[in-house]
């Protein structure tokens, strides 16, 4: 891919959008390298699909601005991104092969043999008409779509929520292949931690339209520690340092950000799954905004 | 000439373990139970990436590793292979248990059982990161 | 686009294009109807012409009783809401629909920019209303438009003003109708909302597409009063002439909704 690696895939800076009354997105900055695969993690209504619905150019912020590749988001950028939005929305009245007629007729570097070995791949029908396919094969088409328009930054918001274990394993699959033959970008939305666990290289936590975390996977990692022991000993620490401490009883565990165990008695440390630290990150959307940005 | 072997690499996304490391210690066991002799080819990142459903790059990262530890080696254009002439166990190994004998015995003394014991090296060996110097042997 | 644009439509297109032909063929069966009963009651209607009107004392039917005042009666309303219904199922669906299905959000992301969408899709709206309206319009003013002419009641005569008797002035209804639920619909995303908003807007821009027409003609009067014989030409025009000019202030109309509409997408969606 003739991607220029210093220029990042994704670059969100000062994302402000405000629904009505209420504030989706506040002041979100982060950037997705390229050729990363970064998840997007959050609970339903954290503002996830409002910040890609704005990356692919669908919505304008209220302040802030998104480049894509150093483009501003928008027309100029569509050809490089491939995007599936929530419910995969795509025409009910056409049929499959209309659909992916549809896609080459819109798109310049469409690639229809690609295509159509991934509907196959999908056992999808030509002839069926997508009004009459399941959620799960809508999505499956819709990620079809997207793949064959071949882009340089895929943007999937809950690509893997409509599928069944069988289908979610293959899509997997598919994805992954597509990032490994050509370095395509991927930045997915997931409420299902275990979902993106072994995907991604890169996360960002999203809470209350904040961005708790936005780094790369292995550093967070290595770059945080679970101290289990009595709740008495936890509170002893440096507070700037804990992201989330759970009582339970007497007993309690805190997830804190630090490389070294902090000099405590009476407390067991270890490095956090990744689930571990995102949920820490997740249930703790009241403290200070963390405003660490990806190297790109 | 050795034969492009598929291993089949199985991820558990619920023991905390690391992919890399998982796929790192799948090669190894392969290569320590014969199921891949020296000169059979690894699996390209891609075909790992599609059939485990995990990043490629965390693949990539695993040879890599496997590469430094002297098990693995790249061949320009067509792919990863077992080394022919697998780097021997660091000389240091027999210190490295005469060591660790010597602390059984101390813990045996303080009352540790083994699973004590296994616990408490677990626990000490997860929060020591392993660095790239750490695994690099000597030729 | 093209493609795509012609294909959401086509539904919708095969409803209006039935609804004109039906209209075009009962506008046909019912003039000639009409025809047949004058020529039984002796009665001889004059060819359609601007201005012709006093045929018809008030209370003395011209055409007589029963069928022949029926039909035209209904001949008369098919006129003056068809425009409207063709406007109406072509525009409201045409964005209203896209944006409640979502799959606006498909059409959007693909590598097509955004205002070759909105302008592919409303220009097939617009040209498909024109054409459907012009059939059953032109179907009208030369085969029965005459015999409307001779119905006595006033509230008949109120409803020519709704199609005026003139192809351009319905065709423009029509176009501008479609444009305006467009563009609603594109604003709304809703298809109820956007059908009753523009149901509501039809007599509001019927009104102001009158005065509009008014003084428009009056501006040209005023712009061509260097030349005595273009000025009394505009100072007093015909029936067709007042129709023509409002009909381009609903071009007016159409061109400041496609402008609103383009805004939005520019804007708001982006």
């Amino acid at each position: 891919m003739t991607t220029d690696q210093a220029t990042p895939a994704l670059d969100v800076a000062g994302l402000t959008h405000t629904a009505g009354s209420r504030r989706v997105l506040d002041d979100c900055s982060f950037a997705v390298p390229a050729g990363s695969v970064t998840a997007l993690v959050g609970r339903n209504g954290a503002g996830k699909s409002t910040l890609l619905r704005t990356a692919v150019g669908l919505l304008r912020p209220d302040r802030g601005a998104v480049r894509v590749f150093g483009k501003p988001a928008g027309d100029e950028a569509l050809p490089r991104i491939g995007y599936v939005g929530q419910q995969s929305p795509l025409y009910p009245m056409l049929t499959v092969a209309q659909t992916l007629t549809l896609g080459g007729r819109l798109n310049a570097h469409w690639d229809a043999g690609y295509a159509r070995r991934l509907t196959g791949d999908a056992g999808l029908l030509p002839t069926t008409r997508v009004g009459s396919l399941t959620a799960g094969r809508r999505s499956r088409l819709a990620l079809v779509m997207a793949l064959a328009k071949r882009p340089d930054l895929l943007v999937l918001d809950e690509p893997l929520a409509p599928l069944d274990p069988v289908a979610r394993a293959e899509v997997t699959g598919a994805l992954m292949a597509g990032v490994a033959e050509r370095g395509t970008t991927v930045m997915l939305s997931s409420h299902v931690v275990a979902d993106i666990d072994g995907i991604c290289d890169h996360v960002v936590v999203l809470a209350e339209g904040r961005v708790r975390l936005a780094a790369e996977v292995e550093q967070a990692l290595t770059s945080h520690l679970v101290a289990v022991g009595a709740s008495r000993a936890l509170t002893d620490l440096d507070g700037g340092k804990v992201i989330e401490v759970r009582a339970a009883g007497s007993e309690a565990t805190a997830l804190i950000r630090s490389v070294e165990p902090v000099a405590a008695t009476g407390l067991a440390w270890h490095r956090p799954t990744l689930e571990e630290l995102i949920l820490g990150y997740l249930r703790t959307p009241a403290t200070q905004p963390e405003r660490k940005v990806t190297a790109a | 000439m050795g034969l492009v072997v598929v291993v089949i690499f199985r991820i558990d996304r619920r023991t905390g373990t690391a992919v890399y490391v998982q796929l790192v210690q799948q090669v190894r066991q392969a290569v320590r139970m014969g199921r891949l002799a020296p000169g059979d080819q690894l699996p390209t990142a891609r075909e790992v990436a599609e059939y485990a459903g995990i990043n490629p790059n965390t693949v990539l990262r695993a040879y890599r590793e496997l590469e430094v530890a002297g098990l693995v080696e790249p061949r320009q254009g067509s792919g990863t292979f077992v080394r022919e002439h697998l780097t021997p166990l660091p000389d240091n190994v027999g210190e490295l248990r005469h060591e660790l004998a010597a602390w059984a015995t101390r813990a045996t003394a303080a009352g540790l059982d083994v699973s004590d014991m296994q616990a408490l090296l677990a626990e000490v060996a997860a929060v020591t990161t392993p660095t790239p110097e750490g695994l690099r042997h000597d030729n | 686009m093209n493609w795509l644009a012609l294909r959401l439509l086509r539904p919708y297109l095969v409803v209006a294009t039935v609804l004109s032909v039906a209209s075009a063929a009962f506008i046909i069966t019912g003039a000639h109807l009409i025809q047949q009963q004058a020529d039984a009651h002796g009665i001889s209607v004059a060819a359609y012409a601007p201005d012709r009107t006093g045929l018809c004392e008030h209370l003395v039917s011209c055409l007589p009783l029963g069928p022949a005042t029926n039909v035209a009666q209904a001949i008369d309303l098919v006129a003056a809401f068809l425009p409207l219904l063709i406007g109406l199922i072509l525009g409201v669906p045409l964005f209203a629909r896209e944006r409640e299905e979502s799959t606006d959000a498909f059409a959007l992301t693909q590598s097509v920019p955004r205002l070759r969408w909105l302008f592919t899709k409303i220009g097939w709206a617009l040209a498909a209303g024109a054409v459907c309206t012009a059939v059953a319009g032109a179907t009208f003013r030369l085969s029965a438009a005459r015999y409307t002419l001779l119905l006595d009641d006033d509230g008949y005569a109120l409803l020519g003003e709704l199609h005026k008797s003139n192809v351009g002035f319905m065709m423009m209804t029509t176009v501008f109708i479609t444009a305006l639920a467009g563009t609603v619909g594109l604003a709304s995303g809703r298809t109820l909302r956007t059908l009753v908003v523009s149901v509501a807007a039809w007599p509001v821009a019927l009104i102001v597409a009158q005065l509009g027409g008014l003084a428009l003609g009056f501006l040209v009067y005023l712009l061509t009063s260097w030349s005595d014989a273009l000025s009394l030409r505009f100072g007093t025009q015909t029936e067709d002439e007042t129709a023509t000019f409002a009909a381009l202030a609903l071009a007016a109309g159409t061109a400041a909704a496609v402008l609103i509409g383009r805004r939005l997408v520019t804007r708001t969606l982006r």
